[in-house]
């Protein structure tokens, strides 16, 4: 028996790229969301990932991004008080 | 008694609540609906939001969810052969083959009134038996709960799971998770390595996060592709000649009942061990076995109720003795403890209330469930014509927030990645989830007890067996191991002969 047997995902580069891409982005949020903040980063995270996922489309996902994040920030800071990190956009936003 | 039903009705009956518990519906349906998205993972999503909400309306909440998920599940299945959650899987075959018969609506009826009645009938058991077994609990002490804890986890691993020893290694990675932090007893910081952040432990809320969504989502960044084709078939009279169906099957309808609250009573089982057990039995006493699996209406009866009145008995060993009957009642104890309720007998006690509040929810999302379901059916296309591409980052970012939001750190996030990253690896290579959630939640119980009993018995280890009921658990679960240690052994005989 060898000692390592591969899924079929791990020969297939798109595959291999979209799964890394879960993880990685989530490493990424956590070095960059202090500096940044949240809406910042995950515009970003939210864009790259839709971008990847749809395959291409990148004006239309970048603005479904902005919409989604801003509404996840609206909802968890007002309603549920989450200090979310404001990161750059501190004096925009206070 | 009656007043605290009465205080329960007012808990619910608060037009905010109301609202909640439509909302958590909808919010249940759909994600129960799309494929890859489970009831489990329905739940996960809704406990950093439910974490800043009064109990009555939390607990609401995470039991209309999970009851509109499991039976969502039926319709992509129906509709797609592909079952929305794992509970829908047993009897996938018979619904997309009545679809393929043009018989859609009525496969889609069977599933969302068997589910109905199902939820309505494991909820009036848990509103029976439960109260009555807290009375039994109330006299238990930490070695009864040892041993009750040793005893669930057992059967969850060798009972419940056909892979008994990848099961037991989820187990005991879950019970080792468990131990990092502060030791309960002696105060000694375990597995820390020095991080203070390590020394309160790993976080109950982001490590589920990661295993039940982040896995998921990874696991659908794989699979992502073209959105599967719909029958074209109308979805409109979803009640026609459902009556004489039902009626033709009661028994099986009552079958399917009985099996999946007794199956979601046994701990570490759930919703879709209770349709499977129910389908096989359902197939070994018809009078038309060759019929399952052809698009046979029998077993999506018995199979329909029993996967959702597995949910209701699920909570009562949750509620009565804090053991979870299933991965969803097992993130709901896991809530309970961060609102500094323990479950237990003595809510029954302290809190009756909110225990009636919880009856009441699971007979209101039940009833709920004809409407809303009915809507469902009628609207499925368009549900699942949700891009899933366009849905995972978006699940992604509010797994992001959600286990931030408990703590207010980054830390929580990397619990989160860390936790999710491992349940990928563990369901790519046929290891179980289940157990190691079962074994976060347990561990410190199992320990806190075993500790106090030994205090209390002064190292005597036969302490543990001189009070009767804790005997008899104790010994149960001894049988229990000394038989699947033994099960190797006795085989190669058994295929001799």
């Amino acid at each position: 028996m060898p000692w390592l047997d591969p899924a079929p995902w791990l020969r297939s580069g798109r595959q291999l790229l979209r799964l890394l891409a879960v993880p990685g982005s989530l490493v990424l949020y956590i070095l960059l969301a202090d500096g940044l903040g949240f809406i910042l980063t995950g515009w970003l995270l939210l864009m790259g990932l839709l971008t990847l996922f749809r395959g291409g489309r990148v004006l239309s996902s970048a603005a479904l991004a902005i919409v989604v994040t801003l509404a996840v920030n609206y909802a968890f800071t007002r309603w549920l008080l989450v200090p979310l990190p404001a990161g750059l956009l501190q004096p925009v936003l206070y | 008694m009656l007043d605290d039903i009465a205080g329960a009705l007012w808990l619910i009956a608060d037009p905010a609540v109301l609202l909640v518990i439509l909302i958590a519906s909808v919010f249940g349906i759909v994600v129960g609906a799309l494929p890859g998205l489970t009831a489990t993972m329905a739940t996960a999503l809704l406990v950093p939001i439910t974490f800043f909400m009064e109990p009555a309306p939390a607990i609401a909440a995470i039991v209309a969810t999970s009851a509109m998920a499991i039976f969502a599940g039926d319709i992509s299945g129906a509709l797609l052969r592909i079952p929305g959650t794992p509970a829908s899987a047993a009897y996938v075959e018979d619904s997309y083959r009545m679809t393929q018969r043009g018989q859609g609506e009525l496969a889609l009826g069977i599933c969302l009134v068997t589910s109905a009645i199902g939820g309505l009938f494991g909820a009036a058991i848990l509103a029976v038996a439960a109260p009555a077994l807290a009375e039994v609990a109330l006299s238990f002490s930490s070695f009864e709960y040892f041993w009750l804890a040793c005893f669930g986890l057992s059967c969850a691993v060798f009972i419940a799971s056909d892979a008994p020893i990848k099961g037991l290694i989820a187990l005991l990675l879950g019970m080792f998770i468990a131990t990092i932090g502060i030791d309960v007893t002696a105060g000694h910081p375990r597995f820390t390595f020095g991080s203070v952040e390590l020394m309160g432990g790993v976080s109950f809320i982001p490590a589920m996060i990661g295993m039940f969504a982040v896995g998921e989502v990874m696991r659908n960044a794989l699979a992502a592709g073209p959105a599967p084709k719909l029958p074209s078939q109308p979805l409109k009279h979803v009640f026609r000649g459902l009556g004489s169906v039902l009626w033709r099957y009661r028994l099986n309808l009552m079958r399917g009942n009985v099996i999946g609250t007794v199956v979601g009573i046994l701990p570490g089982s759930g919703a879709d061990i209770a349709a499977w057990i129910s389908y096989a039995v359902a197939k070994r006493f018809s009078k038309t076995p060759e019929a399952f699996g052809q698009g046979g209406e029998e077993g999506l009866v018995d199979a329909g109720a029993a996967n959702n009145s597995a949910l209701g008995g699920a909570w009562i060993p949750a509620l009565v003795f804090g053991i979870p009957g299933d991965s969803i009642t097992a993130i709901v104890i896991g809530v309970l403890y961060m609102k500094g309720m323990n479950p237990g007998p003595t809510v029954f006690l302290h809190e009756p209330q909110l225990l009636y509040a919880v009856f009441i929810s699971f007979f209101l999302a039940n009833i709920l469930m004809i409407p809303l379901g009915y809507g469902a059916i009628r609207l499925a296309r368009q549900i699942l014509h949700v891009d899933r591409a366009v849905l995972m980052p978006i699940i992604l970012l509010f797994c992001i927030v959600g286990s931030f939001a408990i703590n207010n750190t980054v830390f929580g996030v990397g619990i989160m990645l860390v936790m999710g990253v491992l349940a990928f690896f563990m369901e790519e290579n046929g290891f179980p989830i289940a157990p190691v959630i079962l074994g976060i939640v347990l561990g410190p119980m199992v320990e806190e007890n075993f500790m106090t009993s030994m205090i209390k018995a002064d190292g005597n280890l036969l302490g543990f067996f001189e009070r009767p009921v804790a005997a008899c658990l104790g010994i149960l679960t001894i049988v229990i191991w000394a038989w699947v240690l033994t099960s190797g052994l006795r085989r190669p005989a058994a295929e001799a002969t």
